[in-house]
């Protein structure tokens, strides 16, 4: 079988782009002027060069509490302040909860941003705000996952920044579809294309035969005959002449051959195969699913990908100690603390530094972004259910590594942490500050459905908070 | 003004956004003279009336000082000087003296040079109020829409290589368009091509042969039955159809296929499901049952050939219970005044106008006034919920149960939610797009239906449509976008079909049956090496590309002779007929067949736009096809096609022609057949040699694309 297949098939002989068209009235896309094409505008900022060669988004879906872990304000009055004290980390500017002891052994090479505040109160309305730095048309509980919507950051960073050569996809996802009710906008490419959208698994990387499914072939064929069928294929495609006069069917070839590229290269097949990792660091970073997916992440940057996003939960949670989000108001009897002292602040302690550590030792976290962050933080003031509600006004993030400052701290919060002091921080700029360090300009266009030019990010880059 | 739009001031992504730059705001590319003038003087820096040269409009683009926007003129250029002179002479504003702008002309209109004259220089004239006409070609704005041909800011197109292009004009509020092409140098040309059949062939010949090119030889028997049955009913043609087909010796045998296609249920349904995707037939807010109800009611309509201008009424004027009425869905679908205004004008006058909601549309003479007066047009249109069984509370998109699409009173509404023009905080007065006022508001859905099918863009949009449907690349791109500022790329012809289309009283049927009797539908897709083949773009070849998600799947089963049950509550059996989205895009747990169809494009139904549904190829698609359950389960499946054959002691010979037959239309050609025997006489396991030619069968570029 191996044999036919090797011996007796040529590929095509394709004269690569030797048609080249003519015409192109009225190409799609291509009928608006595109007036404000960004670089006719050349800016007076520094030139955009990348810092940072790959991010990981380890997006905290519910919302957690800035006031509980890292803009603590134990002088404030027992209706504001949390139960939980604060220590002393190794950057003698930030203090965090008592809850993360591991992680203030780390501080000094993270950046705090204390500011970051935005006007949505519903999970779903921002949620999208934060997985693309872009305000939603109405804040609503289940805003719907518009074709006119903006894309995720990582569809941006495919379009603009896609990897070239090392057979790695740009933007990866897991392992959840996030949802309150309904889908959360922002997990895809939406009006950029398909092309664009993640390499999404929707597999749990803690599970033993955690594999990519597009790797992984149906029971029963093996990749010899996957070959053998390719070889078959090409057969009949030399008969239909098609790859000779067709752009479009050469186009589709190349993906045939990427795919078999992948299927074939024990490169890409290692980079998503996490049996590979050491048992004793797959315990370190914990054997969990959101656990395993921060150690996929580094093992993904590692081979190339450009931009993880690794999902905290499915659902905002909030209301049990073994699994979902960080919603945690306190409904139907539940309480906060023992919530997040039980689960969501061990798994923290447990990931995160082990995350910034594993980076820093294989000399990648100058390179590498990290992002931690929810699409809101919570009330200030303690609700009757003895935990707290939606509170966007004033939230906390934490960035490592890629280009941002080393143990420091930006923008300050009033003595509540309910509204930001000086320096204040919107979505927007954050964007703008994650797609600059990618050496990406935030003043690039896309074109949405109605093919009008908008701006990947109306924000401007934070300059304080890069190194 | 002009020197500041010329400049780029008051670009998007200056002072032109909406939360202007430096705290200086200007109206996007001017569109409100009135504001900028305020806003320029409102600082004495900006404009230093005793000292006009320290003026920051005239320090910061000439970069005397920082400018984040960098330079954007010389101190000895024209742009300087006007300015500063304007300022020396006291910054006095003509506004309401002047006269105002009437239009702009571009000569010349059309342009066509060939090789090795690569340049065009256009002039573009302003003619004023007063009667006087400048000739404005230094301070207008030009954009060329296709980047092989560049044009400068004085008006001179530079073409890179032979190709077409489409040149567009702004002065102040005028916008104009011209189109200009190179064609390859002159040399021998003979035109080569077949008789027209009818009259788009004479159209589309005619500007073949004005740019020298010739349209690709006639198609086969084989390759027009697989296109025109594809394209038609969105299903294979069975092996003995193919065969009898083949064998047949009638004359006019292909224009018989056509009739038969249109007769068929397959094309209701597959055109059902264009409709369908255009009016957001989807189940959150129509639930399942209106969503089956809309289709069926879509499919009825087309299969009973109602012409299109009493659809687009029946839509528009539909009233009553979404279950009793299923069009009155289209208004449940659209649940506010500006959203219906959208939806309404692109789907039936290919009328673009969301960029009037926020600011003048830059490209077509719709106002923010005009678009806020036709959304109200739609107002007091409300919903009497019989039920609501919808598990989710929170969630105000999804209604489960019978509606009563009511117009009420305008007095009866809560004064809250009547629509309101922001910038006024008034009522708007309800008025077509045109400024027409309407007569009776009781009436008013009857007058906007009139207005509606008697606009010039309804049979436009409307053939411009159907002609993409069926050639896969719209005359006027994209196909909903039908406006004075995007020409067609071949005008004569979708003048042509728009006219045919009205003459015909808006019958699909016979407008289908004209193109698809054509000899330009019948091209080949392959110029055979031929050089002076033109292009695609011209149509002077059948366009190749992928065909649309539910085509793909119901080959695959069909060739396959595997009975497909998708997963939506009605359990459809093709996937042209499954009347919506939900089991595709509002499951949780998507069916690896759901997941197959969003993979390849099936759309959403959120906007009411033809380009929602994808038609590009990803590597995610390959991989659905490589290592995807759905292509994998359809050639493992039992009692498929391989195991009827099987079962019929065919031998491998036979096998093999048949399911060549099946998949791709045709016979195996010698080389082929060879090749294919021995790979399955050299394997150990038989049935899993021939599901190895299956794939083989359903992956190649002729079952995926177009040919």
């Amino acid at each position: 079988m191996k044999q036919f297949h090797s011996k007796s098939l040529e590929k095509a002989t394709v004269s690569r782009r030797s048609l080249l068209s003519v015409g192109g009235m009225g190409m799609l896309g291509m009928n608006v002027p595109d007036l404000l094409r960004a670089d006719e505008l050349a800016s007076a900022r520094p030139k955009v060069m990348a810092r940072a060669k790959s991010v990981i988004f380890l997006f905290q879906w519910g919302g957690p509490s800035q006031i509980d872990i890292l803009d603590m304000k134990p002088d404030s009055p027992k209706e504001y302040r949390s139960p939980h004290a604060q220590i002393r980390t190794t950057c003698s500017d930030i203090e965090i909860c008592e809850h993360l002891p591991r992680m203030a052994k780390h501080m000094d090479k993270c950046t705090v941003v204390r500011t970051l505040h935005h006007k949505m109160k519903n999970h779903n309305s921002a949620g999208y705000y934060a997985l693309t730095g872009h305000a939603p048309p109405s804040d609503d509980q289940r805003l719907r996952d518009l074709p006119d919507l903006y894309p995720a950051y990582g569809s941006v960073v495919s379009k603009f920044a896609a990897n070239a050569g090392n057979g790695m996809p740009t933007f990866v996802s897991y392992p959840h579809v996030i949802a309150d009710g309904s889908r959360t906008p922002g997990q895809h490419a939406s009006f950029l294309g398909k092309k664009y959208d993640p390499l999404f698994i929707p597999r749990d990387p803690n599970k033993d035969d955690f594999k990519l499914p597009e790797l992984s072939l149906p029971q029963g064929l093996s990749l010899d005959r996957m070959q053998s069928r390719r070889g078959l294929q090409t057969i009949i495609d030399k008969q239909s002449r098609m790859l000779e006069f067709s752009e479009r069917a050469r186009g589709l070839d190349d993906y045939y051959k990427n795919a078999f590229g992948m299927l074939n290269s024990t490169r890409v097949r290692n980079a998503f195969d996490i049996s590979k990792e050491p048992r004793w660091l797959r315990e370190k970073y914990g054997r969990s699913t959101y656990g395993q997916g921060c150690l996929l992440a580094r093992r993904l940057a590692e081979a190339g990908v450009k931009f993880t996003t690794c999902y905290f939960s499915n659902i905002i949670g909030g209301r049990s100690k073994t699994n979902g989000g960080w919603d945690t108001h306190g409904f139907d009897n539940t309480r906060m603390y023992p919530i997040v002292e039980a689960y969501h602040l061990p798994i923290t302690d447990q990931t995160l530094p082990t995350l910034i550590e594993d980076l820093d030792q294989r000399g990648m976290l100058d390179e590498t972004l990290v992002v931690w962050m929810g699409e809101f933080g919570r009330t200030p003031k303690i609700n009757k259910n003895a935990s707290r509600d939606h509170w966007p006004q004033c939230y906390s993030v934490l960035l490592a590594g890629g280009g941002v400052k080393k143990g420091f701290v930006y923008g300050k919060s009033d003595k509540h942490a309910s509204e930001p002091e000086e320096d204040a921080v919107t979505p927007e700029d954050l964007t703008a500050t994650i797609y600059y360090l990618l050496g990406i300009d935030p003043r690039l266009h896309i074109f949405d459905t109605q093919d009008r030019p908008l701006m990947i990010s109306s924000g401007e880059p934070v300059m304080d908070l890069i190194a | 003004m002009a020197v500041i739009s010329k400049s780029g001031c008051n670009a998007g992504a200056c002072h032109g956004n909406q939360n202007g730059k430096g705290e200086f705001k200007l109206s996007l590319w001017g569109e409100d003279p009135s504001h900028d003038y305020e806003k320029i003087l409102s600082s004495d820096k900006r404009v230093n009336l005793k000292d006009p040269k320290s003026s920051k409009i005239l320090l910061k683009p000439t970069l005397q000082s920082k400018h984040e926007g960098e330079k954007r003129f010389d101190m000895d250029s024209d742009e300087y000087r006007i300015l500063l002179e304007w300022i020396s002479s006291g910054a006095r504003t003509d506004i309401e003296t002047k006269p105002k702008l009437e239009s702009i002309q571009i000569s010349p209109p059309v342009a066509i040079i060939s090789a090795p004259e690569q340049r065009i220089d256009i002039k573009v004239k302003a003619r004023f109020s007063d009667g006087k006409q400048i000739d404005v070609t230094r301070w207008a704005l030009y954009e060329s829409s296709n980047l092989m041909a560049e044009v400068n800011d004085v008006g001179n197109i530079e073409f890179k290589q032979p190709g077409e292009t489409t040149v567009f004009v702004r002065y102040l509020n005028g916008r104009a368009s011209m189109r200009a092409a190179m064609i390859k140098a002159q040399g021998s040309y003979e035109w080569n091509g077949p008789d027209p059949r009818n009259r788009v062939d004479e159209h589309v010949f005619s500007k073949l042969k004005l740019f020298r090119q010739n349209p690709a030889k006639i198609s086969d028997d084989l390759t027009f039955l697989r296109r025109v049955s594809l394209d038609i009913t969105g299903s294979l043609p069975e092996p003995e159809t193919a065969k009898s087909f083949l064998i047949d010796e009638r004359q006019d045998k292909r224009s018989r296929l056509v009739e038969k296609l249109l007769k068929s249920k397959e094309y209701a349904n597959y055109w059902a499901l264009k409709w369908a995707d255009l009016l957001r037939v989807e189940e959150k807010t129509l639930d399942p049952k209106g969503v089956k109800k809309t289709f069926t009611w879509l499919s009825k309509m087309i299969q009973q050939g109602k012409p299109l201008d009493q659809f687009a009424r029946e839509i528009l004027c539909a009233m009553g219970s979404t279950y009793e009425n299923p069009p009155a869905n289209f208004y449940r679908a659209l649940r506010s005044p500006v959203d219906r205004a959208e939806a309404v004008s692109q789907v039936f006058i290919g009328t673009r106008i969301n960029c009037a909601k926020c600011h003048n549309h830059p490209f077509e003479n719709v106002r923010q006034e005009d678009y806020y007066r036709f959304a109200a047009i739609f107002d007091a249109i409300d919903y009497e919920i019989i039920e609501n069984k919808k598990k989710d509370g929170y969630d105000k998109h999804r209604f489960v149960g019978e509606q009563i699409v009511k117009l009420v009173p305008i007095k009866d509404m809560d004064q809250k939610k009547v629509l309101k023009d922001p910038r006024t905080k008034e009522r708007p007065v309800p008025g077509f797009l045109d400024s027409d006022p309407i007569q009776s508001f009781d009436h008013r859905l009857d007058e906007l239906a009139s207005w509606i099918t008697s606009h010039s863009r309804f049979a436009k949009v409307q053939a411009n449509r159907i002609w993409f449907n069926l050639i896969g690349q719209p005359l006027i791109a994209p196909v909903d976008d039908v406006r004075e500022t995007n020409p067609a790329s071949n005008p004569q012809l979708i003048d042509f079909l728009a006219n045919e289309l009205i003459n015909n009283g808006f019958d699909q049927r016979e407008l289908i049956r004209l193109i698809a009797n054509s000899a330009t539908y019948q091209l080949s897709s392959d110029p055979e090496g031929v050089l002076d083949v033109g292009t695609e773009q011209n149509f002077a070849r059948a366009k190749v590309m992928r065909y649309p998600a539910e085509v793909v799947i119901d080959a695959a089963h069909q060739s396959m002779s595997v009975k497909a049950e998708f997963s939506d509550t009605s359990k459809s059996n093709k996937a042209i007929s499954m009347p919506g989205v939900e089991s595709v895009h509002l499951s949780n747990k998507p069916h690896h067949e759901d997941r197959f169809l969003k993979v390849f494009g099936k759309p959403a139904r959120l906007t009411n736009s033809d380009s929602e549904r994808s038609n590009e190829t990803t590597l995610a698609q390959v991989f659905e096809l490589t290592a995807g359950e759905t292509i994998n389960g359809i050639i493992e499946e039992e009692g498929n096609r391989i195991g009827q054959l099987i079962e019929q002691d065919k031998d491998d010979l036979e096998i093999i022609d048949e399911l060549y037959w099946a998949v791709l239309t045709r016979p195996p050609s010698a080389a082929e057949w060879s090749m294919m025997l021995s790979y399955v006489s050299l394997a150990e396991n038989r049935r899993s040699a021939m599901e190895d030619v299956s794939w083989g069968l359903l992956n190649p570029k002729e079952f995926l694309l177009r040919k």
